[in-house]
């Protein structure tokens, strides 16, 4: 009984060790038409993702041709998180398109709150973008 | 000793070295990645990056390059202002913006113009040029991009923090109107340096 006890704290330590540093990626393409599109997610640190989890992305046209996206980001803990996120975009042959837009940036969202997070596409043709997200605490 | 004791100061051994990794040693990060210092009282690499992501975004976004005379737009860069206690080149932040911009053709950067010229020999060149065919060239800018950086730092106890404010602007030079205007602001707060955000 005490092996188990061990076991499943030491898991759960590594689980909060490692998670500060594993990424949550969630990818999607804009459809024929501007608005909520279905989005795809991969989990690799589940407690990033009961904590911060996308509920919500949304393409639209810029006035400058270029699409945006924007993912709403919720936070069902209980207190403030901090996390880092990157977008990159991806072209019509799924290479990452290499720009200076892409860097990672920081925002918090309150316990129980959603924030927006968004991105513009370096260019006219890119339709796909890829996430990552990484909590800071 | 028992065999569950010494299972579970393994375990712990374990946790322990994980967590203590290989820190240290000089290594190789990614530029402005998860990984970089985070200073309270300076600006950080990640923090142009951020800035310049955030410019070239709301760049795009509005469409301000497309409407201008030229495709690509024809742009001359003011020297930025640096109104921060924190010492860094400001071309690390155009510079990021020029390289989306230019390369990807949706402007050009005029390195060569009167007082604001980059390129004394490109400048040099065009006079030799222009004397020989007694022709002027066209190189008259469609927007002119100004802009300071400044700082707001403030202290509760032993928390600092820190909010630096990019701020850029484009000009018609046609008109002198402000074509374009953008504010990227970071904020950083702690009691001490830091690695990893």
């Amino acid at each position: 009984m005490n092996l188990i006890k061990t076991l499943l704290a030491t898991t759960l330590v590594l689980a909060v060790l490692g998670g500060c540093g594993t990424v949550n990626t969630v990818t999607a393409t804009a459809g024929e038409n501007p608005g909520k599109t279905d989005y795809r997610t991969q989990v690799n640190d589940v407690l990033t993702d009961i904590f911060l989890s996308a509920k919500a992305v949304r393409f639209g046209p810029t006035t400058g041709g270029n699409y945006e996206v924007q993912v709403t980001v919720a936070n069902n803990g209980f207190k403030t998180r901090r996390f880092s996120y990157l977008f990159d975009w991806i072209d019509e042959n799924g290479m990452i398109i290499e720009t200076s837009m892409s860097t990672w940036k920081t925002a918090s969202v309150s316990a129980g709150g959603t924030i927006v997070i968004s991105s513009v596409a370096p260019n006219d043709t890119a339709r796909t973008f890829q996430l990552q997200t990484r909590r800071s605490n | 000793m028992t065999l569950k004791r010494t299972t579970s100061i393994t375990l712990i051994g374990l946790v322990a070295l994980a967590a203590a990794g290989c820190g240290g040693n000089a290594k190789y990060i990614e530029t402005g990645g998860n990984e970089s210092m985070v200073n309270v009282g300076e600006v950080n690499i990640q923090d142009i990056q951020m800035a310049a992501s955030g410019m070239l975004e709301s760049m795009l976004k509005t469409g301000v390059l497309d409407r201008a005379e030229h495709k690509p737009a024809r742009l001359l860069l003011n020297p930025i202002v640096n109104d921060t206690s924190s010492q860094f080149d400001v071309g690390e932040l155009t510079y990021r913006m020029r390289e989306q911009l230019v390369n990807s053709g949706q402007a050009q950067v005029i390195t060569a113009y009167g007082k604001y010229t980059e390129d004394q020999a490109a400048l040099e060149e065009m006079r030799r040029r222009s004397f020989e065919s007694g022709e002027t060239p066209n190189v008259q800018p469609d927007l002119t991009m100004s802009g300071k950086i400044t700082q707001i730092k403030r202290q509760a106890g032993s928390t600092r923090q820190t909010t630096y404010t990019f701020r850029l602007t484009l000009t018609d030079p046609a008109t002198g109107l402000e074509v374009w205007t953008k504010i990227e602001d970071v904020t950083k707060q702690g009691r001490k340096d830091s690695i990893g955000f």
